[in-house]
This record gives structure tokens, C-alpha cells and sequence, in this order.
């Protein structure tokens, strides 16, 4: 039923130019898109709006090139995927001091000797790593690889099976699962060192 | 280290807030649509010069028109007519024959009754151009609207 909403509003944006039938699907996909930006930048919300802003445009731009062989949303955080990695590619090309401080911003207040995305978290990770500190889940991400981070969050937190992941990632499965493995198994370790475990 | 059972737990315990977030929409979809309009409305056709539109539209025209003069000139609706009626005798040719076509014997004898289809089919041809331009202008009128 969802995926026949989808479809026709699609349809109509495609065959009609209806903007108004493309408001409805930014009204219903915003959120998803936005959260899954907001893991990746590990809760910059300020460039998680812009990238989600460039996903929906470029959306509506090739929405013609939409076949229907997935659903919608998988469609979307495709186009998505791509807008992040893009720009992490061009964010890459950035004078050093430019991307140490948009590494800063990042992390905002769960910085902990992060530099930039791609590094571990200093010993000890968020709050000096003592027991009872509010652990966030933005750094938690943080210590993932940022494929791993991608894989991660599409499953626990979209809850996407595997099959998904690898549509929207271009991803084979098999790697797919050893991201989610690697992913999972420093995510655990991360937690019980900061004393998660004992909380529950 | 193996990940076990209480591991995935944990995980998943820790990202069961995460998933049931939603985000406020708070002017997000309108400041999306807003950048849309300003850069990209109608799906390029604004890219397009308002020439080549306008030369876009009179083909459309031209094609209309011709398709209508020439349903005409052949008088089409003739055409139609008559095979409509050959189409209806068609189907009581069959139901009359269909007893004999158990019967091999008789199968020598059966004639095809084959319409003129030359014509027609150029008639059809023309029809179906009437449509297509019809609901090329009709698109266009109502994107406009």
C-alpha cells in the first residue's frame, strides 16, 4: 500500500511535474533521510540538512530514472548515499585547517580527541571513559570506519536487511556482512569499556 | 574477539532509541520545495529556451492538424465503419464455421474472409497520432494551469 502511494506520486511528479505530489514525499521521507545523514556526520544537524536538501533535489531532478524494481525509500537513501560520499570526497580535497575544524564542529560536544571522521576515539573514548557517563550514540559511531558506520546504521537503526544495505551501497553482500561484523564487534567492545553493559 | 549473544543485545539495546527518532520537520520539506522552484521547476523544461518550446508546441500543432485533415480528406470514419462491420462478420463467420472445424474433411473447403487492412491501418495509424498528440496538448495545458 505504502509502495503504491510511492509509486503514484511518483507518477505524478514524473508524468505531471506535479511539485505538489513531491512535497508529500519530502513531508514523509525528510525524516529518514535526515537521520541517516545526522549518524553519518555524527550529529552535525547544520550539513545533515544541507546534504538531505541536495538528496531531495537531486531526487526530484532524476525522478524519471526511478523504475520501480525497489521500493521508494531505498531509491532515495541510494541517492543519498551518493550525495554523502561525494562530499566526503570533495571535503577530503579541503585545505587541512578547513577540515580540522569542520572535524571539531562534527563532533560538537561528544569530541574526545577526534580528528575528523576517519579516526579512533583517544583511550577511554567519551568522557575520559568513566563509568555512569552518558554515552552517545553519535560517538559511538564515531569509532566506526565510515563504511562500517553506513552499514550499521541502515540495519540497527532502519532496520534494512542485508539485501538492502547492498542495494542502496553498491556493496556486495559478503562485504555488507563483514562491515555489520567489524561494526558490531567494535561497538560492543566500545561499549562495555565504557561501562554500558553494567547499566542495563 | 567472537561477538556473542549478549553482545548483540547490548547493540541493539543501545540503538532501539535511535531508531524510533523522528525527526521534526520544522520548515525542512518547505525550504526543499522553496530551492526546487527557484532552480529546477518543471523538471528542466525551464532550462529549455522558451523558443525551443514554443517550436515544441507548433510541431505538436502541425502534427494534430495534418493528422485531422488527412482523416478527413480519406473520410476515416468510412474506413472505421466498414471495419467494424467486417470485424462483426468476422465473429459470425467464426461462430457459423465453428462446428465444422472439428471436422477435417471439411477444412479444404474454408476460406479466410481477409479484410482490406491497407487503408485501415493507415486510418489506425492516424488515430492513434490524433490521440497521442491530443494528450501531448492536453499535458501541456495542464501544466500551465
Amino acid at each position: 500500500m505504502t509502495s503504491l502511494t510511492d509509486i503514484s506520486l511518483v507518477t505524478q511528479v514524473a508524468v505531471f511535474g506535479n511539485q505538489k505530489a513531491f512535497d508529500k514525499l519530502v513531508v514523509k521521507y525528510q525524516s529518514l533521510v535526515r537521520k541517516f545523514f545526522l549518524h553519518q556526520t555524527m550529529g552535525d544537524s547544520q550539513l545533515s540538512d544541507d546534504l538531505a536538501q541536495d538528496t531531495f533535489i537531486k531526487a526530484y531532478v532524476n525522478i524519471r530514472q526511478f523504475r520501480g524494481t525497489a521500493s521508494f525509500s531505498t531509491w532515495l537513501m541510494r541517492i543519498a548515499y551518493n550525495v554523502f560520499y561525494d562530499y566526503k570526497r570533495k571535503e577530503k580535497s579541503l585545505p587541512q585547517p578547513l577540515l580540522e575544524r569542520r572535524g571539531e564542529d562534527t563532533l560538537g560536544a561528544a569530541k574526545s580527541g577526534l580528528q575528523g571522521d576517519f579516526s579512533p576515539p583517544s583511550q577511554g573514548g567519551v568522557g575520559g571513559g568513566s563509568v555512569g557517563v552518558r554515552l552517545d550514540i553519535h560517538s559511538a559511531l564515531a569509532i566506526l570506519k565510515p563504511d562500517e558506520r553506513t552499514c550499521i546504521t541502515l540495519q540497527l537503526i532502519e532496520g534494512r536487511p542485508i539485501d538492502e544495505i547492498a542495494s542502496i551501497t553498491g556493496m556486495p553482500s559478503g562485504t555488507v556482512k563483514s562491515h555489520l561484523s567489524r561494526g558490531k564487534e567494535k561497538l560492543a567492545n566500545y561499549l562495555k569499556q565504557n561501562g554500558y553493559e553494567r547499566k542495563r | 574477539m567472537a561477538m556473542n549473544e549478549n553482545d548483540n543485545i547490548l547493540i541493539e539495546q543501545f540503538f532501539r532509541e535511535a531508531a524510533q527518532q523522528q525527526i521534526e520537520d520544522n520548515g525542512f520539506s518547505e525550504r526543499v520545495m522553496a530551492a526546487i522552484d527557484a532552480d529546477y521547476s518543471l523538471q528542466g523544461e525551464k532550462a529549455k529556451s522558451g523558443m525551443t518550446l514554443i517550436f515544441q508546441r507548433l510541431w505538436t500543432l502541425f502534427c494534430l492538424v495534418v493528422a485531422v485533415m488527412v482523416f478527413v480528406a480519406m473520410q476515416g470514419w468510412t474506413m472505421l465503419l466498414s471495419y467494424a462491420a467486417v470485424f462483426v462478420t468476422n465473429i459470425e463467420v467464426f461462430f457459423r464455421t465453428l462446428p465444422t472445424m472439428f471436422d477435417l474433411s471439411l477444412l479444404g473447403d474454408m476460406t479466410a474472409s481477409t479484410p482490406m487492412v491497407t487503408l485501415l491501418e493507415v486510418v489506425l495509424a492516424l488515430v492513434i497520432l490524433m490521440a497521442l498528440s491530443i494528450a501531448g496538448l492536453t499535458r501541456w495545458v495542464i501544466r500551465q494551469v
